[in-house]
């Protein structure tokens, strides 16, 4: 128990830790101590009360920590250095994080830790391949361009004061900007690997199989890159009906339900409980039928997907599955709450309007660039034309 | 810090954890531990405000000039714990929200939806 007791301790000290400097100078002193209290109070009740009270303190303090330095960067008065640090940083982060071969690397070291080590790993990644970085080239770019307009997102800016002056709605442009955000988030996401796959194979399996390409469509290329995301939002869309479903046959539910705010964040913690249960299902069943499909041309060579006879590389391949889907429902609440419009059906839409543009391009220019500007001429007209008949139809029915 | 600063900042309505602060502090000054402790019981167990969440919360407020830090008498040989106490603005947003929770209340019997007062 005393030692329980002094881990716990240690890791919300270590949480505290993080916090920034000037909230830790006000009230580092105060929060340990109260941290300290609470838990050793716990303990008079057993080591199940100590467990509760810990991990209630460590995502407390958790969360707390995301806060307290999203508002100290958010308030603090960047000066031009500290902005193009910051936005070197973010590039850089950034170029590993579109990277597929150092993502996947990390993965792999995550899943079976070899004697070479990460930082040897990734060393030699970046060494036999030159063009490692250049992957995340437009992303990063774009990266670049948003994090100078959310640096200069300051009170001191005087063109960004101007902007705020506009005549423009400030709440509609918050709830655009954190929707856009989230959407770019995502798009992020669908560049992400799981481990132990052969991008090659995947892509040529795909682009030789029409049911895949529609699927892949439907999933926004995530299947194409057999990425962390490849579920989608249906996992958390399915636990979202099976939790509606069910609970208001449960009658502690329905007590609950008297207080709005708690019981809304229960059920959102039912749904999401829910989700970490649905989605290794469908992943294991879906890559091991691509897997089969493709005569083991989706993972690497000599890699068995098998919960029998790999156990640890294909579980950790479903957790990454899971935790993407997680991120990917996360974000789809985001923007529920917080942006404008339904979370998972633009986070589908956007999949689907993301992809198609390739397949559009290749539909105009017979398949020989599917990137070419006329593709994209012809994708964008196809655009205006849907939303022109669909606004027509909407006035015509409003009579 | 003056009681009687008033910024023009956020008013009513407050958040469940937002508010059974206020209502932990109305009667005196206290510190951290026995507002976390007091809201729990006046929530009857449902807000269980850890340590991150209670602090960034108290952070906010004294941003937001709706309570303060004040020391306390430090008893011999002991470190007393910094308390809060709520400012007059603070009280009036307490108030405010009161008010507006009560004329809830009474829409709703004027309706014959309360179960039990």
């Amino acid at each position: 128990m005393n030692r329980m007791l002094a881990f716990m301790l240690g890791v919300c000290g270590l949480l505290l830790r993080l916090y920034p400097r000037a909230m830790r100078r006000e009230f580092g002193a105060e929060m340990r101590e109260v941290c300290t209290a609470r838990i050793t109070g716990a303990s008079r009740h057993g080591w199940v009360s100590v467990l509760r009270v810990s991990s209630d303190e460590v995502s407390g303090l958790a969360a707390g920590v995301c806060r307290a330095w999203w508002t100290a960067l958010r308030d603090a008065p960047w000066t031009v250095h500290q902005r193009v640090v910051a936005a070197a940083m973010l590039i850089l982060v950034s170029g590993l994080v579109s990277n597929r071969a150092l993502v996947a690397t990390y993965f792999c070291d995550l899943a079976n830790i070899e004697g070479g080590g990460l930082a040897n790993r990734v060393a030699c990644r970046l060494t036999a391949d030159p063009s490692a970085m250049r992957t995340g080239m437009p992303l990063s770019a774009l990266v670049l361009v948003l994090t100078l307009a959310v640096l200069g997102w300051s009170r001191r800016v005087r063109w960004i004061a101007t902007l705020r002056a506009a005549r423009y709605a400030p709440l509609l442009r918050r709830e655009l900007g954190i929707t856009l955000g989230m959407l770019l988030l995502y798009r992020v996401l669908v560049h992400v690997p799981v481990p132990h796959t052969d991008s090659l194979g995947i892509q040529q399996l795909v682009a030789n199989n029409a049911l895949l390409s529609l699927l892949n469509l439907m999933t926004g290329g995530a299947l194409r890159n057999v990425s962390i995301v490849t579920l989608g939002v249906y996992p958390h869309l399915a636990a979202l009906l099976i939790a509606r479903l069910v609970i208001p046959w449960l009658s502690a539910w329905r007590a609950r339900s008297m207080h709005g705010a708690v019981a809304g964040s229960h059920k959102n913690r039912v749904v999401y409980g829910l989700t970490v249960l649905l989605a290794p299902l469908p992943a294991y069943a879906l890559l091991g039928m691509l897997d089969r499909g493709s005569q083991g041309a989706l993972f690497q060579t000599g890699f068995v997907f098998s919960l029998t006879q790999n156990v640890v590389p294909t579980l950790a391949i479903l957790l990454s599955v899971t935790i993407g889907t997680l991120l990917l429902a996360g974000i789809a609440t985001l923007i529920d709450r917080w942006g404008t419009g339904n979370g998972h059906a633009l986070i589908v839409v956007s999949g689907i309007v993301a992809w198609s543009y390739a397949y559009t391009g290749r539909f105009f220019t017979g398949g020989a660039a599917a990137n070419s500007l006329v593709g994209m001429l012809a994708f964008m007209a196809l655009m205006l034309l849907t939303i022109a008949i669909t606004s027509v139809g909407e006035r015509w029915r409003a009579g | 810090m003056a009681d009687t600063d008033t910024p023009n900042t956020a008013a009513p309505p407050l958040t469940e954890a937002t508010y059974c602060i206020l209502l932990s502090l109305a009667p005196g000054p206290k510190h951290g531990y026995a507002i976390m402790k007091d809201v729990q019981q006046l929530s009857q167990q449902r807000v269980v405000l850890s340590t991150g969440t209670l602090y960034g919360a108290l952070k906010r407020l004294l941003e937001l000039r709706w309570i303060v830090r004040v020391d306390n008498a430090t008893p011999a040989g002991g470190r007393q714990p910094k308390a809060y106490r709520l400012t007059a603005f603070g009280r009036s947003v307490l108030q405010a929200e009161v008010e507006r929770l009560h004329r809830l209340l009474e829409a709703a019997a004027g309706r014959d939806v309360l179960v039990r007062l």
